[in-house]
């Protein structure tokens, strides 16, 4: 029988090295050996998820890596997740995420979804080719904290700049930090609709979320 | 603000530009197409399926713009949903992937390879080229362009799962590239005997945003050099436009043999022509979103003036034009001020020498 720690390393390593069978068969020895699952999701798949994300950040990995990581992470929190204590979600920080309306490329929007819930927000996922007014739905039903919108054609950005009068409009603009990204999209353009941030990929989408959040 | 008008016909002025004489604007090109017709009160879905539509706007393009370009491209999306692939069409937006045309990479097996007189929006394409052909040809050089192998195999089985391939099923990958680099070439080959045009490559997949180093010469680079060889048998020469940044892959892309390289505004034509400019045309790269689209007449001469500062001296030539699409909601103001602006700073253009243009204004300054 493995150790913990032993156990720990092989869903962290798992994860970084995108062994995805050896991740679940690693959780579910960990889960037999009596051990939490909280550790072994916070120590073991979320801590090799940030390993992953770092060597993103210094390009040793590119996106298929951070893609097939990510299915490692899952594999291992499909095991793990039925097994945590019952904790409602209501202390975590709730993002809305998706791509507006028009658009289909969500490979940057999955990246960001995936590290910011590597970093512990709440992340809901409205998909692909999102109804603008959807956005603003979610946003009040969940209580959301912020809403992150993302497309990669210049065709479809305009929905953005709707999105935040549709949540000024329903009041909301004041609780709901505004984040956008993807290929047209630049810092001006962010200041132009009045979105309170901008950021490049996915690991910078992160800080921004806590600096606007203000969570260390 | 009134067009500056010339003398020489684009086809003229391409022609003399390859041949290495002076011409009286540097080469522009306006990569406006599917994004277009809303400048002149039609639908781009009413576009997409009209060969009266799609006349009409070259047709008023030409007249207003006279960019060195014309014709319909065919886009990322044309050849794969004539595959299979399927596509939603708003009526105010350029048409986007819903469903990719296959489920598993064994369905290659199954699959034709494309037939343009009769699959998907072809026949509609072929029968605007021709009219433009017969209205615009002696003017004209027409042409067009269309996804590479790489971003056509993704197309055709959805990215994400096209990527983790790369990783998982790599014998599956390749099946699927030299699938989708035969479609190619048949639709190419077979629209060039029909109209006598030539095409260019479009890889946004190709670009370091998405595929590593690694991935690029494995999965990329063999079938970029065989469509770009089995190509040139046919249009004699092949280039490509390929968004996002490059830089680290350069010289692969030079060595594949492509004539002419259309970067990305991210990238500098200065360094691209410092390091291959005795090889390659240079494109681009004017920024499409904050200047070409929201920028002010000023803004966008700077930009222009700038692009020409850093390549209109390329040894093997340089084209004009936006660093990629001209986006949806650019003003023809906007487009005018780009043209006029290529018409002043380009003026006198030759290649492997600064426009006689760029010259005048700096002496203008001196003497204000």
């Amino acid at each position: 029988m493995s150790s913990k720690e032993e156990l720990l390393k092989r869903l962290s390593d798992g994860v970084v090295e995108m062994e995805e069978d050896d991740v679940a068969e690693a959780a579910q020895e960990y889960l037999d050996g009596g051990y939490p699952a909280f550790d072994g999701i916070m120590e073991g798949l979320v801590d090799g998820m940030n390993r992953a994300s770092q060597l993103y950040e210094e390009e040793e990995y590119f996106v298929t890596d951070v893609l097939l990581c990510s299915d490692a992470m899952y594999a291992g929190l499909d095991i793990l997740r039925p097994h945590l204590p019952e904790v409602s979600n209501d202390d975590k920080v709730t993002g809305v995420i998706g791509v507006v309306e028009g658009d289909t490329h969500d490979i940057g929007k999955n990246l960001v979804k995936i590290m910011l819930e590597t970093a512990g927000f709440n992340m809901i996922d409205l998909g692909r080719d999102v109804p603008l007014t959807k956005f603003v739905e979610t946003a009040k039903e969940e209580n959301a904290d912020f809403v992150c919108m993302s497309t990669l054609m210049t065709t479809t950005m305009g929905g953005m700049k709707t999105v935040i009068g549709l949540l000024e409009e329903a009041g909301l603009r004041d609780k709901v930090k505004v984040m956008i990204g993807g290929g047209p999209i630049s810092q001006k353009y962010a200041d132009k609709i009045g979105a309170d941030g901008y950021s490049q990929n996915a690991v910078e989408a992160v800080k921004l979320a806590k600096r606007l959040l203000n969570i260390a | 603000m009134e067009l500056i008008r010339l003398e020489m016909t684009p086809k003229e002025r391409k022609l003399a530009y390859a041949r290495g004489e002076e011409v009286d604007r540097i080469p522009t090109t306006l990569s406006a197409g599917e994004t277009a017709p809303p400048l002149y009160g039609i639908d781009i879905r009413d576009y997409y399926f009209s060969a009266d539509a799609m006349v009409e706007v070259e047709t008023a393009l030409a007249n207003d713009f006279h960019a060195d370009n014309m014709g319909m491209g065919l886009g990322l999306r044309t050849l794969v949903e004539a595959l299979g692939t399927k596509l939603e069409y708003p009526r105010k937006n350029v048409a986007y992937i819903i469903e990719p045309a296959l489920k598993s990479f064994d369905d290659v097996e199954n699959m034709d390879l494309v037939n343009v007189e009769k699959d998907g929006r072809f026949p509609i394409i072929i029968e605007a080229f021709e009219r433009l052909q017969a209205r615009f040809g002696e003017e004209w050089i027409l042409g067009s362009g269309l996804a590479g192998p790489l971003t056509t195999a993704a197309s055709l089985i959805g990215t994400e799962t096209f990527l983790k391939a790369t990783v998982k099923n790599k014998e599956g990958v390749h099946r699927l590239l030299k699938y989708s680099t035969d479609c190619i070439v048949k639709c190419c080959r077979d629209l060039n005997r029909r109209l006598g045009i030539g095409f260019a490559l479009s890889e946004p997949m190709a670009a370091r945003n998405l595929l590593s180093k690694k991935q690029f010469n494995e999965f990329f680079l063999p079938y970029l050099k065989q469509t770009v060889k089995r190509l040139n048998e046919f249009q004699g020469s092949t280039s490509i436009h390929i968004c996002g940044n490059t830089r680290d892959r350069w010289k692969e892309v030079v060595d594949a043999g492509v004539s002419s390289f259309w970067v990305d505004n991210c990238e500098s034509l200065k360094e691209l022509k410092e390091s291959y400019g005795d090889r390659i045309a240079v494109s681009g790269n004017l920024i499409p979103v904050e200047v070409l689209r929201d920028g002010t007449a000023e803004e966008i001469e700077e930009n222009v003036r700038l692009c020409i500062e850093q390549a209109g001296d390329n040894p093997c030539g340089y084209n004009l034009c936006p660093g990629c699409t001209t986006p949806v909601g650019t003003s023809k103001e906007n487009m005018t001020a780009f043209m006029n602006a290529a018409a002043v700073y380009g003026k006198g253009a030759r290649k492997g020498c600064m426009p006689r243009g760029m010259q005048e204004i700096l002496e203008k300054k001196l003497i204000k």
